[in-house]
């Protein structure tokens, strides 16, 4: 509940601003400019989510369900582009590619650096999957294509929906790719008309109309997932599918075409800001400020995120467990928070630090708060669907056998989330590293974390300075996004054809594969060493019962 | 040791009543089961018990401690009723041990807890089995280990829903027995939930036949089949051979004849339903013994025996009866048959 309030804040600051407006709402939400500010942001949010879906989607299909050459190493490299902010994605095109701004640039930056958002839960999701539904669906004569699209993706809906209205809450409250690449979206809008005067009247009022947008996509979801969300019955273990054969063509064709989506959303961005760093190297780099903005960047980014999940946990689990009108007015209330821009939340706490919050302003507790604020969703979303994986009736015996309610959530649902609440937590940690509006706000004063100096680098056109920490922040963010992957579904497994072919053969205990992978995996499977094994150590359960 | 006792119990999910008024008391130490078709109710009657379901009006009491009420309603961890859910539902993230040990007061480490465990282990006979995980288990172990988890807090009652109905016939039988005996040994009050009638009569010290939300009879599994209170209990808890027939005092006139009925049954004279067992009817070869003709349409063999069905010829129009033989029959045979033992009788 306070949770909830808390995401409250800034919307109650945007209300109140409004209502002391009186009647020059009416005025401002009438000025032609506003309805194709509204048009065009909802196409660039329509573009890319439905670019994403369709990536997301296709690509996670191709590395877990089919023998695609080297889909270990692709089903690792398209989950990194996550760890490239989308601003400094965007300064990279820009500094590279003059042509890539406007609605195309935004479009094709946004799409490339989002897609992860729908391609890693699927990919958890595919594996997680039944097959017998899609063998039934093959025995009742459909063939694999539509069989994937009328069961398979069916089956992973839940999970592709909530990815993508991570995307477009994302394309929506996206502040600096959209500024870097010209294009008039509605943050951009905001900020320019918070910064042209110290009338802050209509910036307040186009960001509720953007959050009455967000609402609106949120509930769209909501509607999409309904009668789909999958609670597990009874312990439901399940074997895994056999992948589908790729014929020579069919295998270079998707080859061609997962190289091109790492060429794009990753290689050519990293190519760029290379290129800047060495051209600055002759310069000299500013090593000292580097280092303690990388350190002051960590520190943050783990508070924030323990902040953000110590509010996410209990919200994630009651919007699990209990679907009620509260529940679902709480957890609307979290997504909300995430709507509003960075830029909107920061400037709504400055107000309430400097009219409420003296003692805190400009310093670490209250840029905390935004953090929480701004990244609820995404720990309240993996804590809910990792919850909503394990069979209710498991908790029932736990209280059936003395314990109460808090002891449950502790032994047993907390236990069985935990790879969820961990990706959950990555994903957060990750996010806040990359996050700079409200830092840039609301940093204690003289700190400066990897985001904020790069940007006041960018600020000044210092290209050739700004890339080090483009360069360290992409760095940092790839360790969380590994630990990400590892949690959402331990790409590398189950992967190889022997190795399913196995366990689909076998009786017993490789049938419980499918649920209990997120937990430990099966025996069958560490016997041969997987990329994952090799980039990720401890997802190897012998190794870590060693420890 | 517990008894259950319901009074007047009643559930309505929406539009739909999963429990209208149920009584039903479950002595101490004994086994109840539950029968009845899917959506009956009886789902509901054992979470209502467990406490995982509120009721909208009645009572229930449990070793004497009212746990639900107008106003009351202790929650599930302190009514001391054990759950064993359908296909286990085993602690995925924890050992066999851990699994046993969760519902027991001491720490995992604890010699009494250890002790306690492998006692339990034993008793579903699955000793050193404690360090397995439950993936490595088969459907059978894994149910015989959530009973030992079940069991090991030694609770008053354990409640277990269609426990048998995720495990392959073979196996279910097998299971079917260990878990009666292990429950008789600790003579723990239990109430079993199933769609099964075989399971039921065979397992229970009494059963309850449930339909739309009523427990239509609660008797021993004989009186349950031999005796049932009205032609739905009779219908489900076995095959039913039933021919019109006309009550006249403690006999009923049939087709097959004048038949005994069972006691006086207070259905009043004449016209009425009587209801056989197919193992009271009795197939003969050989024509010239008294018996009534009939023509063998189709037998099903069983191994044991035989389900025979036949329509008998005398009669117009022609009446169709099951008959359970040993006999070797063939389809096209014409034989003689007769009635062994008394006949219920039922409203028409």
């Amino acid at each position: 509940m306070a949770g909830a309030l808390l995401a409250l804040l800034p919307l109650g600051y945007l209300v109140v601003r409004t209502v002391e407006a009186g009647d020059r709402v009416g005025a401002i939400l009438a000025r032609p400019g506003t309805l194709e500010l509204v048009g065009r942001s909802l196409a660039l949010v329509g573009t890319v989510t439905t670019l994403c879906l369709v990536l997301g989607v296709g690509l996670a299909a191709l590395v877990t369900r089919t023998t695609l050459p080297g889909r270990r190493l692709f089903a690792v490299l398209l989950a990194l582009p996550l760890a490239v902010p989308s601003y400094v994605a965007a300064f990279a095109w820009v500094a590279a590619a003059p042509w890539a701004r406007g609605f195309v640039g935004a479009t094709l930056v946004l799409t490339a650096c989002t897609y992860p958002y729908v391609f890693l839960p699927v990919v958890a999701a595919m594996r997680g999957v039944d097959p017998a539904q899609e063998e039934v669906a093959r025995s009742l004569g459909r063939g694999p294509g539509r069989t994937f699209l009328t069961v398979t993706v069916r089956q992973v809906w839940p999970a592709a929906a909530s990815g993508g209205l991570l995307v477009a809450l994302y394309v929506l409250s996206d502040f600096g790719a959209v500024s870097l690449l010209q294009f008039d979206a509605f943050t951009r809008v905001i900020h320019t008309s918070y910064r042209a005067s110290f009338d802050r009247t209509p910036a307040a009022v186009l960001s509720l109309l953007l959050v009455v947008l967000t609402v609106l996509i949120a509930l769209g979801e909501r509607r999409s997932r309904g009668g789909l969300e999958q609670t597990r019955v009874g312990s439901g273990l399940s074997r895994r599918s056999e992948p589908l054969q790729l014929g020579r063509l069919a295998a270079s064709g998707a080859t061609a075409a997962v190289v091109a989506v790492v060429g794009v959303a990753l290689a050519f961005p990293l190519a760029s800001l290379v290129y800047w760093f060495v051209t600055g190297l002759s310069a000299g780099v500013d090593v000292d400020r580097l280092v303690t903005s990388t350190g002051t960047t960590l520190l943050l980014a783990l508070l924030g995120a323990l902040v953000t999940m110590a509010i996410a946990v209990p919200i994630g689990v009651l919007a699990a467990r209990h679907r009620s009108r509260a529940t679902s007015a709480i957890e609307l209330g979290a997504w909300a928070g995430h709507a509003l821009p960075g830029i909107v939340v920061a400037l709504a706490l400055v107000f309430f630090g400097v009219r409420v919050a003296q003692p805190i302003y400009q310093r670490t507790p209250l840029l905390l708060i935004a953090y929480a604020v701004l990244f609820l969703p995404a720990g309240v979303g993996a804590v809910r669907a990792s919850v909503a994986m394990s069979s209710p009736r498991v908790e029932e015996v736990a209280r059936s056998l003395g314990s109460r309610p808090l002891d449950v959530l502790r032994r047993v649902t907390l236990p069985l989330a935990g790879p969820g609440v961990a990706a959950g937590t990555a994903l957060v940690l990750l996010t806040i590293m990359k996050e700079l509006p409200a830092t840039l706000l609301l940093r204690p004063t003289g700190s400066n974390t990897l985001a904020t100096s790069l940007w006041t680098e960018t600020g000044v056109a210092a290209y050739a300075a700004a890339a080090p920490y483009a360069l360290a922040l992409v760095a940092l963010a790839v360790a969380p996004t590994l630990w990400l992957m590892h949690a959402q579904g331990r790409l590398g497994e189950s992967i190889e054809p022997a190795e399913s072919a196995e366990s689909a053969g076998l009786e017993g205990p490789a049938e419980s594969a499918g649920l209990l992978a997120p937990v430990r995996p099966p025996r069958s499977h560490t016997a041969t060493p997987s990329l994952a094994n090799v980039v990720e150590p401890q997802s190897d359960p012998q190794r870590r019962s060693v420890l | 040791m517990s008894t259950v006792t319901l009074e007047g119990v009643t559930k309505a999910f929406g539009a739909t009543t999963a429990l209208d008024a149920v009584d039903l008391t479950v002595a101490g130490g004994h086994l109840t089961a539950v029968l009845g078709p899917s959506g009956c109710g009886k789902t509901t009657l054992l979470r209502v018990v467990a406490g995982f379901v509120r009721p909208d009006a009645g009572t229930i009491a449990v070793g004497g401690t009212t746990v639900e009420a107008p106003g009351t309603h202790v929650a599930p961890e302190r009514r001391g009723v054990a759950i064993v859910p359908q296909e286990g539902a085993l602690f995925p993230h924890l050992d066999v041990a851990a699994n046993v040990a969760f519902g027991l007061p001491g720490r995992r480490r604890d010699r009494a807890t250890a002790e306690r465990v492998e006692e339990m282990l034993a008793l579903v006979g699955l000793e050193g089995h404690g360090d397995r995980r439950p993936d490595e288990l088969s459907g059978g172990q894994q149910q015989r280990v959530a009973l030992a988890r079940a069991l090991a807090p030694s609770p008053g009652v354990v409640v277990l829903d269609e426990p048998f109905s995720a495990l392959d016939a073979g196996l279910r039988t097998q299971v079917r027995t260990e878990v009666r005996g292990v429950l008789r040994a600790i003579g723990a009050t239990a109430v079993i939930v199933t769609h099964d009638q075989e399971e039921a009569l065979s397992m229970a010290d009494s059963v309850a036949v449930m339909d739309r939300g009523r427990v239509l009879m609660h008797g021993t599994p004989a009186e349950v089949y031999q005796r049932p209170a009205d032609l739905v209990v009779a219908r489900f808890v076995g095959d039913l051979v039933e021919l019109p027939g006309t009550k006249a005092g403690a006999t009923v006139e049939t087709a097959l004849g004048l038949l005994p009925l069972h006691g006086a049954a207070d259905v009043p004279d004449g016209p009425v339903l009587a209801a056989l067992r197919p193992e009271q009817i009795r197939v003969d070869g050989r024509l010239e013994r008294h018996g009534h003709r009939a023509h063998v349409d189709d037998v099903v063999f069983q191994g044991h025996d035989s389900i025979v069905r036949l329509t008998l010829t005398e009669t117009r129009p022609a009446l169709r009866l099951a008959a359970r033989s040993q006999a070797p029959l063939r389809p096209g045979d014409d034989v003689a048959v007769r009635v062994i033992g008394p006949a219920l009788a039922y409203p028409r």
